[in-house]
């Protein structure tokens, strides 16, 4: 996966963590080039979501350098979290306020980078600063959850919405914030049939606006993707299948 | 980013979660009405007892209120992994720190405002003509810095299986200069006349301790929310 591209979107070099006592990850090396789908397989409790966490500076490594973007993880938390999303198995919104107020507070938080969702449905190039618009935010809500299936539930409390429903959510915010690197943690987790495909668009129409796509999943069967890599995490280390 | 954007976004948002499921204001309503009453029941039937007892307990009732009401905030926020997302946006710690803060403060303020005639009455005590305000500022200031300590420790402690116990164990200690400076305010204050002026001065106090208080929390609230 090392490109020899000026700036990496992950660099990993002999990253370790620990987990009560016990080594998750033992001395991780990789590299990966902007633009790139990484598909992370591995048995459950192999780390997988550890690592995802780690790059998105929710933990830092024991030892080992992690940069994202050039950004080292531990010192510039910060300026990579600018340039990130995560989106976790459960969704990650706010039960008690509704889909639309998640977005609004997400969009409130962070930079407005309006990518696939953006109401003109227009793709922007690579870069922040090509990609801030000026677009309304009430449409651009509007038209995320529309993407996503979700308009019908605009105002509804998220702790009625089902998991996928919730899934979906998530998937909106991420579409709305469209950072440079994708973050994630079992996507097609309780999404059925249309959900997964609407997930493979939104993982296709990302990787084709130039963003990173780093994805560990079960789905096998989610290989028509094209994914640049497959790397599997067994015992704390990596194992490359495919570059 | 704008902090205070940022800031008042989030306590905007945990308005809106309370004002959806009034966990918060029934358990802490309920909760200081009863701790004031049994405290009356405690404290017998001596009205000079009672009447010098009165800021006190009014106090001790709000600092376990702040206790529920910071810690519910927290919990609030933890389901579903939330609050780690909000951790994921550019916000600066200090911001959203901040903004958790500015509702429980809010609250607690409010709740105070509401405890604080109920207090007098059941104690048999009374505020002198003219010093409602020099309560208000009291309780302004008292509540503030029973917030900043209560949102603080509420937010280390959330992630642990014993919060519940070790939030107070933590809290307490802390919040003795303010529970100093608020119930001696408070006191001097209720004495009205020529005891005005003692109460400004501990008035003063008090907003001394809240400064340094805010400008340590939220220097160091990224040590208690991140890794």
């Amino acid at each position: 996966m090392s490109t020899g591209a000026d700036e990496l979107a992950i660099e990993l070099n002999e990253v370790t963590r620990r987990m009560g006592g016990e080594y998750i990850l033992r001395g991780i090396n990789l590299e990966v080039a902007p633009g790139r789908l990484v598909v992370l397989r591995g048995s459950n409790g192999t780390g997988k979501t550890t690592l995802l966490r780690l790059l998105a500076t929710r933990l830092r490594p024991a030892s080992g350098r992690a940069l994202v973007f050039g950004h080292d993880l531990t010192r510039e938390a910060a300026a990579a979290r600018a340039r990130l999303g995560l989106l976790t198995v459960l969704g990650g919104s706010f039960p008690l306020l509704t889909g639309r107020e998640n977005l609004e507070l997400a969009t409130t938080l962070a930079p407005r980078r309006l990518g696939e969702a953006s109401p003109a449905g227009t793709a922007h190039s690579n870069g922040p600063q090509a990609r801030t618009v000026t677009a309304d935010g009430e449409a651009s809500h509007l038209a995320a959850l529309a993407r996503v299936g979700l308009e019908h539930a605009a105002g509804k409390l998220v702790r009625t919405y089902s998991s996928g429903m919730k899934k979906r959510l998530g998937l909106a915010r991420l579409l709305l914030l469209d950072p440079d690197l994708w973050l994630l943690d079992e996507p097609y987790a309780a999404l059925d049939d249309s959900g997964k495909r609407l997930m493979d668009e939104c993982v296709a129409a990302a990787k084709a606006r130039g963003r990173t796509v780093f994805m560990a999943s079960h789905e096998s069967d989610r290989d028509h993707l094209g994914p640049d890599a497959v790397i599997e995490l067994k015992d704390g280390i990596l194992r490359v299948f495919g570059a | 980013m704008n902090d205070l954007i940022a800031a008042l976004t989030v306590a905007r948002k945990d308005f809106r979660q309370e004002l959806r499921s009034r966990a918060t204001t029934v358990a802490t309503l309920f909760f200081s009405a009863i701790t004031l009453v049994m405290m009356a029941f405690g404290l017998g039937r001596d009205p000079d007892l009672m009447r010098s007892a009165a800021p006190g307990v009014l106090w001790v009732a709000l600092a376990f209120a702040g206790v529920i009401a910071a810690a519910q905030s927290f919990q609030a926020d933890l389901e579903e992994g939330a609050f780690e997302q909000l951790l994921l946006l550019p916000a600066s710690r200090a911001a959203i720190y901040l903004g958790k803060l500015t509702a429980s403060w809010l609250y607690l303020f409010v709740l105070g405002v509401l405890m604080l005639p109920i207090a007098l009455g059941l104690y048999g005590a009374s505020a002198p003509t003219g010093t409602w305000w020099l309560l208000g500022l009291v309780l302004l200031l008292g509540t503030l810095g029973l917030a900043m300590i209560a949102t603080f420790y509420a937010g280390l402690t959330a992630n642990l299986q014993a919060r519940e116990a070790l939030l107070p164990v933590l809290m307490f200690p802390v919040i003795v200069p303010i529970m100093l400076g608020a119930v001696r305010a408070t006191e001097a204050a209720l004495m009205g006349g020529a005891d005005v002026p003692l109460a400004l001065s501990w008035v003063q106090l008090l907003a001394g301790f809240d400064l340094v208080y805010l400008v340590v929390c939220a220097s160091i609230f990224h040590f208690v929310v991140d890794d």
